[in-house]
């Protein structure tokens, strides 16, 4: 093959010029439109054959212009991050609306645990100070702050859909409430997080949400304020499918001692844990024995973090119940550097999806 | 692909008819026409049918700026044996400068150029021209978004009325 050839890449020979970025989108796109690249679709360069003289090609179907366009404001939109998109950008025009909806990689996680930061976005572009009195922290009030944070939340939560894998909550006036609220709309979540709640769980309506998130893999419950043993059954409970899951309690105070005294052990978990890989219990007032009977249901366990815990353990008799254990931070290594690493607020997301505003 | 031949021409066609020529180097910016020209290394002539003349001259642009500024520094690596610091960040300054001075368009030309670096799969320019796109839509309320990119709201009164209502705290102020 000698010949100079020519090569044809489809499309549109005459095609309309857009002209306007409300005319990106020309049809609804067909929802298989996504693409878990982030990249755009490659829906180019088809080679015509080789003896092809140019035209008369078919025009190319609408539909991939369409999905070209969706995908490029998609990528504009994954720039801005969710905030700007759910209170600015979803409000321009309706295909506008209909890119950021559809967008998979857009909402597959939500950050929503910067309550602050996300209330002083609100403030500085809604321009509603009369929610606060100004930036600074102290002087905004914390009920308003904590109810616009569940409200984004709710909004972002609602916007995702199936397509949320990871959700990371900060302080909420009402967990059930907000925890049945995703129940019912992100069925694909594998990761979820609550941070930084003083309030105390209603521990029975948290686990009746939980029941419900079949695909969950990755629960993180950080600093909240729960009895630790309830919490460890009702979780077992509702997700034995769990692979990892991660305890933080507020440091020790009069208030948990109280509550756990004695009920730690008829609790256990009343389930193995077989998938579980990764156990933090982390400023839990527990007993070795409590402690041992948590461990018999999770034999495959790999990673297991005590730091802080009134356990007192010795590696040997954790090893025998776990032989698959290869990482164990013992309770009191939380005097070393670990104090920084189990503060780690936003976790694997935080690495994957750094803060977006 | 054996062939090193960085003098090969290959003549780019616009929508238009118009035609470039430009060294394969260049061409092999685009992701699209290098892998045409690594699947069959005898083609010299691409119509891109819905790539206007202008928005291709300004792709052509790009693309040879960088190309340009990749073998300068190739070729100071290569006499310095080693690349400087500071000589490498000056460059690197001088091409962001470039391509901020290449994006001051208005939005119809940032429109087009999206999509064809993104049909010829440009990734820099693809970058950099959703990233300009991006930094126009920061910070402005919906309104302002319009008037930018010069579009109709078309959303019915009842589905602005659903979406104040699941936001309420959120509405704009000039709204």
């Amino acid at each position: 093959m000698n010949a100079p050839v020519t090569v044809y890449c489809d499309l549109v020979p005459d095609g309309p010029r857009l002209h306007s970025y409300s005319s990106l989108i020309m049809s609804a796109p067909p929802s298989d439109a996504l693409s878990p690249n982030p990249n755009f679709n490659e829906i180019m360069s088809e080679e015509g054959d080789v003896n092809a003289t140019p035209p008369p090609e078919p025009p190319a179907e609408e539909r991939d212009w369409a999905e070209l366009q969706t995908d490029a404001l998609m990528v504009i939109f994954r720039k801005l991050g969710m905030h700007e998109v759910l209170l600015r950008v979803s409000k321009v025009c309706s295909s506008w609306r209909k890119a950021a909806k559809d967008d998979s990689l857009l909402w597959r996680r939500i950050d929503m645990g910067m309550s602050f930061r996300t209330f002083r976005y609100i403030v500085k572009f809604t321009g509603r100070i009369d929610m606060a009195i100004g930036f600074d922290r102290r002087c905004i009030e914390e009920d308003a702050m904590i109810a616009i944070g569940t409200e984004m939340a709710k909004v972002a939560v609602n916007c995702g859909g199936n397509y949320v894998e990871q959700l990371l909550i900060g302080p909420a006036a009402d967990d059930a409430n907000i925890l049945n609220y995703v129940a019912d709309r992100a069925r694909n979540l594998k990761s979820l997080s609550l941070i930084d709640n003083h309030i105390f769980l209603d521990v029975e309506s948290v686990a009746n949400a939980l029941g419900r998130l079949k695909q969950l893999e990755e629960l993180r419950i950080v600093r909240c304020r729960a009895p630790s043993g309830m919490m460890m059954k009702v979780i077992g409970t509702a997700c034995p499918q769990l692979k990892r899951l991660k305890l933080i309690f507020p440091c020790l105070d009069d208030d948990f001692l109280t509550l756990e005294e004695g009920i730690w052990t008829q609790l256990g978990i009343p389930k193995p844990m077989l998938q579980l890989e990764f156990l933090q219990l982390v400023f839990t007032f527990i007993t070795t024995k409590e402690l041992m009977k948590i461990l018999e249901s999770c034999p495959n366990l790999e990673r297991l973090d005590l730091r802080g815990s009134t356990v007192e353990a010795k590696d040997t008799d954790i090893k025998i119940l776990c032989p698959r254990l290869h990482t164990l931070i013992l309770p009191d290594d939380m005097l070393s550097q670990a104090r920084n690493q189990y503060d780690d607020r936003y976790g694997d997301i935080q690495k994957i999806n750094p803060v977006l505003i | 692909m054996a062939r090193s031949s960085t003098e090969n021409m290959i003549t780019l066609m616009s929508s238009d008819g118009e035609e470039f020529m430009v060294t394969e180097k260049v061409a092999r910016e685009c992701t699209t026409i290098r892998n045409m020209l690594e699947d069959d290394c005898v083609i010299t002539n691409i119509p891109l049918p819905n790539v206007t003349s202008d928005i291709l001259s300004m792709v052509i642009e790009y693309c040879m700026e960088h190309v340009a500024a990749a073998e300068k520094a190739a070729a100071e690596t290569a006499e310095k044996g080693s690349s400087s610091a500071p000589a490498a960040a000056k460059a690197n300054k001088d091409l962001e400068e470039w391509d901020k001075a290449f994006m001051n368009v208005d939005v119809y030309t940032l429109c087009d150029l999206i999509l064809a670096a993104n049909y010829l799969n440009v990734s820099g320019l693809l970058d950099l021209t959703i990233q300009t796109a991006a930094n126009l839509i920061k910070g402005k309320s919906p309104e302002q978004i319009r008037k930018t990119f010069h579009i109709q709201n078309d959303l019915s009164l009842e589905e602005e009325e659903k979406i104040r209502s699941q936001t309420p705290w959120a509405f704009e102020k000039s709204e």
